[in-house]
């Protein structure tokens, strides 16, 4: 029996990713696989004047002493999947007025986050016989693909197979095309050629596992809320029209290689498991903004090459 | 991809005053509008319904109640836990509800145990909206319109509408056409039908009430009622009806202190539902402020709507008449199938059966969209159950092209319907019945609320809304203010034989409604737990509290 422990769209949330590995233990199991989007959305800066550092964070101003408070503030931040950024008033000035400096302080900060937290991957995961593979999601910078290709005990599937002999893994990160222009976009035809080319060698023999950013499209684990040109969100009645906003290409790529297991992210509130043929395809959706660890826990029989079920997990 | 859900919390970072620097990244959307949501609470407060059962129960129950006053204390109440959901709803967003606020604040068992019982008495009360729907909405029309002169041969038909079959029959059709809602037009259908009958809820069930009830004297009203009963066959109708009173031992007290307080009883019905919203509005992540605008603010709308529509609808029928018509035989008066409601009454009023249809026809839209939101907050929980391992897997499979839960949905159909034949067959349950096992849940909530910046500190001193007051959490103070509040409307419930649920009267509904509670919801969970691993599922893991560290 392989189990496997899935989460995806931590969006900075390092609680979150912290939490995973250690549930993992816990759950007892084999492979641990990450679903992308692990960059955060914004810096927050902490601006240093005589000796105490200010800012707002929350909607609320803070002024606190160097030290233990900053501290507090900077954890604050950082459960919240944003980067706390200590600097000048100078500084910020020049974050303001150079586009350019803001992009290479939030590039580092960006690899600099997913360095430490493959080195805690590594960490957590050694002396373990533990496997982790992970994808970038399309919210992810390109910058973060060195560290990620780094980790020692991370596997990075982005675009390939990789055979763990038992099984084997395609991995994508990049999804259709959406409202914000995010950092990894592709059209539908680009995303159907890419993931046929990464199984290229696939043994039909041995059961194919999917670990795709994106879910497919019109499978209800894509619903998002729709948002106008404006982008707000579409409201009737009180309520968001939600809509799927899946990959038709992952979809048809499912429908053609019915990989036993479908892993997907991208769409947070659309947590969910359903069936494509025989495969089955799982969002468990993501609640980083709370600390909430949310993921799923697949067990399959390899040796019948059936999913024996999976377990929604919040916590 | 992150949606507004998340990005609304992003945005409250001060994003646009230059001190946060945001990524181009997906979510980042702009704030919905607050209103939107604010009209979902509003159609879920059951407002209007409360007004009926004030006019139909207070004659007989409280007749000495003041009732702006009694609406004032219920509010008063029933404020703290508004500001409770709406705080929760901010904190812990998407979450289904009070299942994951107490599941994850308190313990699992707890959590589902109170959900359960919410959900189960959330489905008996189906009955009541089926009774007034068929006897105060469909019977009311046909009855006003052979009031105002169409041929009697309607009467019959209107009678039949108030009898034990009218009342089933209606509820079922309601039921099936709700379930058919969802299954054939998914929630999309469902919000364009809610979005549509919300203007002719507010218009009909108490604007056009409170225009006639200021315009309309006491004589002329008694004048319209004499002509109206006379055409549905009695003579010097008003007459009658003070005659039957007086003959039932009915005599005008004035206010009582008591009486006001005992109202409660009725009034707390709009919070019995309120705070379900916070279901759904869990999904109206709009803005840091949007809730707090939606659940009070719905509060203090409907509050509003009620102190404004009382005494305009009493300055027209008359505290005293409308007493009278509550504790009269009303087959002496000419209203064989039963007294009438408030909005029939405010139609006979209004002396129009144009404007008695639109009066009418709106207190019956608030019903009608009541129905199946309470269907998609029943199968919406099945969900999160379901999710969760505690009930079938089936439970959460969801239509593709539609988005519904379609077993879950049938199966609270076939709920539904049964809880309409209790109604119409049997006296298990009486209207305010539901108050007291609901009013169970909201407790625990407030006691999830109280604790919860102690259990869960990091998320609560992460949150934009970690703020302090007496030295306390916020939340915990409100926490307390709404268990305060919850525990004195259960007292009253409790100690009022009009309720259903009096410790004297009532003693084996109450222990039914605390045997479901305490009883039946732990021994699904706990069985369902034993079950689930035979199978090789530790349930714990659902909820566990993963350490970061």
């Amino acid at each position: 029996m392989l189990r496997i422990l899935f989460a995806t769209d931590f969006h900075g949330a390092e609680v979150c990713f912290r939490k995973l590995f250690n549930l993992a233990p816990r759950a007892k199991v084999d492979v641990i696989v990450i679903g992308g989007d692990l960059c955060g959305k914004g810096l927050v800066p902490l601006v240093e004047r005589n000796g105490s550092f200010s800012g707002e964070f929350l909607g609320a101003p803070f002024d606190v002493p160097a030290g233990e408070q900053t501290g507090e503030i900077e954890k604050r931040i950082r459960f919240n999947g944003f980067y706390p950024y200590r600097c000048t008033p100078a500084e910020i000035e020049r974050l303001r007025s150079e586009p350019e400096h803001l992009t290479a302080v939030m590039d580092g900060e960006l690899a600099a986050t997913v360095e430490r937290w493959m080195a805690l991957a590594d960490e957590k995961l050694a002396d373990t016989g533990v496997i982790c593979v992970s994808i970038p999601g399309n919210d992810d910078e390109l910058v973060i693909d060195a560290p990620l290709d780094a980790a020692k005990r991370v596997r990075n599937c982005d675009g390939r197979l990789i055979d763990f002999g038992e099984f084997q893994m395609v991995g994508f990160g990049a999804s259709n095309p959406t409202p914000w222009n995010s950092p990894r976009e592709f059209p539908e035809e680009e995303i159907e050629r890419r993931l046929e080319a990464a199984v290229v060698g696939v043994d039909p023999d041995r059961p194919l596992l999917a670990n795709i950013h994106v879910p497919p499209y019109r499978s209800t684990l894509d619903d998002a809320p729709l948002v106008d040109d404006q982008l707000r969100p579409v409201i009737k009645g009180g309520n968001p029209v939600a809509g799927p906003v899946g990959s038709h290409a992952v979809r048809s790529f499912i429908e053609r290689h019915q990989p036993l297991v479908s892993l997907h992210g991208h769409i947070h509130e659309s947590r969910g498991a359903s069936r494509i043929g025989g495969t089955l395809a799982i969002n468990p959706g993501s609640d980083y903004s709370s600390g909430t660890l949310q993921a799923v826990i697949v067990s399959i029989d390899l040796r019948k090459r059936k999913v024996k079920g999976h377990q929604f997990i919040s916590g | 991809m992150s949606t507004f859900e998340e990005a609304s919390r992003d945005a409250t970072t001060g994003a646009g005053d230059g001190s946060f620097f945001a990524r181009q990244a997906t979510g980042l959307v702009r704030e919905g509008k607050a209103y939107d949501a604010f009209i979902y609470n509003v159609m879920w407060s059951g407002g209007a319904l409360t007004l009926a059962f004030m006019y139909l129960l207070v004659p007989t129950l409280y007749p000495a109640a003041n009732l702006p006053f009694t609406v004032l204390i219920a509010a008063i109440l029933g404020i703290g836990g508004a500001f409770l959901y709406a705080l929760l709803t901010t904190l812990m967003p998407r979450t289904g509800g009070d299942y994951v606020f107490v599941s994850r604040t308190i313990h699992p068992f707890l959590g589902f145990a109170a959900n359960f019982s919410y959900v189960f008495w959330n489905m008996v009360v189906v009955g009541v909206y089926a009774t007034f729907l068929s006897t105060y909405g469909v019977g009311a029309i046909l009855r006003m319109l052979v009031g105002f002169g169409a041929s009697d041969s309607l009467l019959s038909t209107a009678d039949w509408f108030a009898s034990d079959w009218g009342i089933f029959v209606s509820g079922t059709v309601m039921t099936v056409l709700a379930a058919a809602t969802f299954i054939l037009g998914g929630t999309q259908l469902f919000f364009r039908l809610q979005q549509m009958t919300f203007v002719i809820y507010i218009i009909g069930a108490f604007l056009l009430v409170v225009i006639v009830g200021l315009l309309t004297s006491h004589a002329s009203f008694l004048g319209s009622f004499n002509d109206y009963a006379q055409n549905l066959g009695t003579a010097d109708a008003a007459a009658k009806v003070q005659a039957g009173a007086a003959k039932a031992g009915y005599t005008d007290t004035g206010y009582t202190v008591h009486d006001t307080i005992k109202a409660v009883s009725v009034a707390w019905f709009i919070f019995g539902f309120i705070f379900s919203s916070n279901y759904f509005a869990g999904e109206i992540k709009t803005g840091r402020r949007t809730q707090f605008y939606a659940i009070p603010g719905a509060v203090a709308l409907v509050v509003l709507l009620l102190l404004i529509t009382i005494p305009s609808f009493q300055h027209m029928a008359g505290r005293d008449f409308i007493n009278q018509l509550g504790t009269a035989d009303p087959a002496a008066y000419g209203f064989g199938a039963g007294a009438p409601a408030y909005p029939e009454i405010a139609a006979i009023g209004s002396g129009s059966p144009i404007l008695g249809f639109i009066i009418i026809v709106g207190f019956l839209g608030g019903i009608v969209a009541w129905l199946p939101m309470t269907m998609m907050l029943a199968s919406r929980c099945m969900l999160a159950w379901s999710f969760d391992k505690v009930m079938p897997e089936k439970l959460s499979d969801v239509d593709e092209r539609t988005h519904s839960p379609i077993v879950a949905v049938l199966i609270v159909a076939i709920l539904y319907i049964l809880s309409t034949a209790a109604y119409a067959f049997t006296d298990w349950f009486t209207t305010l019945t539901v108050l007291f096992p609901e009013t169970l849940t909201l407790l625990v909530v407030a006691v999830a609320g109280a604790i919860l910046p102690y259990r869960r500190r990091e998320l609560y001193e992460s949150s934009a809304r970690a703020r302090r007051a007496a030295g306390l959490p916020l939340l915990t103070v409100v926490g307390i203010l709404a268990f305060v509040g919850f525990l004195i409307a259960e007292i009253i419930l409790l100690t009022d034989p009009g309720s259903g649920t009096s410790i004297t009267d009532n003693p084996r509904i109450v222990l039914i409604s605390l045997g479901i509670f305490f009883g039946v919801g732990p021994l699904i969970y706990f069985g369902s737990r034993a079950w689930r691993r035979t199978q090789g599922i530790d349930l714990d893991l659902a909820y566990a509290e993963i350490p970061p560290e």
